[in-house]
């Protein structure tokens, strides 16, 4: 079962994986995929609307005799993933205590 | 269809976007074919979906994007407008305190004179009332005092019966002047009426008049 992702939490989650590394757009949809069912053509307008809201710059490199592009967080960026985790726990403490119990609060 | 179709397609179906928006999204997924590898160029088609699907999806972010600019232009105007839109607060007060030592005579005169309009109109009306009521009342009386003053006169009796003869005729003169001043009230003093009505109403008409075609004009 899967459950309807919304732009808010792939945002956040584009966030995350970028923070780790800077990383390419390939890249990105294989580690996004290894955990969401998304479309290979989902991630462009997120990656896309990121940077244009100063979450994500870009940079070009050389790989295998042609330019790759590299997407690197911001400082911007990294305020904003700090905020998905904390809404991100929040949204799940509430989900746990009514799937668990109020004990994961 | 083949890589280099794929992309021709998408480009074709990008044709809607900016240059620069086009050249990026173009570029996005010439890399993901590259760093896919040739070997993965069927099964990358086949994830990726029809090329309209893709750009779909972009043309739509895209739209979101733009769509915050439009407003804010939009807004841009609004306050250019609200400038026009009448005096401020504070310029109205200071426009009335310094209409105060003007309006203040003015408005004196205007009230003296809507005052002894209302007195002369006072003055007819109780003379008029006066008439109506007096005269009547006068005959009737007349009459009634002759008829008295006529008894004390018996010892003359010619002179007693002329004068009982005409406080007689008074007295009937005061009915028939009374039934006629009753007759001239009832026939004279509505349409008066309404036309005092229709005098104290006239401005009052007037300015709403004025207000509903100005009403009129800013719808």
């Amino acid at each position: 079962m899967s459950y309807p992702i919304a732009s808010s939490l792939l945002d956040g989650i584009v966030l995350a994986v970028v923070e780790r590394e800077s990383t390419y757009g390939y890249r990105i949809t294989q580690d996004v995929q290894k955990v969401l069912e998304i479309s290979e053509s989902t991630l462009y307008p997120v990656l896309r609307r990121l940077q244009k809201d100063g979450c994500l710059t870009t940079y070009d490199e050389a790989f295998a005799g042609r330019n790759r592009r590299y997407y690197k967080i911001t400082e911007h960026g990294r305020a904003q993933l700090r905020q998905h985790r904390i809404d991100w726990q929040n949204y799940r403490n509430g989900i746990d205590a009514i799937f668990f119990g109020g004990d994961s609060q | 269809m083949n890589r280099t179709e794929y992309m021709a397609a998408l480009r074709r179906a990008l044709s809607a976007l900016p240059e620069e928006e086009r050249a990026s999204a173009l570029r996005y997924y010439e890399e993901y074919f590259d760093d896919a590898g040739p070997e993965n160029e069927q099964k990358v088609i086949a994830d990726l979906g029809a090329p309209e699907k893709v750009a779909e999806q972009i043309l739509a972010d895209y739209r979101e994007l733009t769509a915050v600019p439009p407003s804010s232009e939009g807004a841009a105007p609004q306050p250019k407008k609200r400038r026009w839109r009448g005096i401020s607060p504070l310029l109205l007060v200071v426009l009335v305190l310094l209409a105060l030592p003007m309006g203040i005579p003015l408005a004196g005169v205007l009230i003296g004179l809507i005052a002894s309009v209302f007195g002369v109109l006072l003055a007819v009306v109780l003379v008029v009332l006066a008439f109506v009521v007096l005269v009547p009342l006068g005959l009737l009386a007349a009459g009634v005092i002759l008829c008295g003053f006529s008894f004390t006169i018996w010892s003359i009796p010619a002179s007693a019966v002329l004068t009982l003869g005409c406080g007689l005729a008074l007295f009937a003169l005061g009915i028939l002047v009374s039934l006629l001043m009753i007759k001239l009230c009832i026939l004279f003093v509505p349409p008066l009426f309404r036309l005092f009505i229709a005098i104290l109403r006239w401005p009052f008409d007037k300015l709403r008049g004025r207000t509903r075609k100005n009403g009129g004009d800013a719808q």
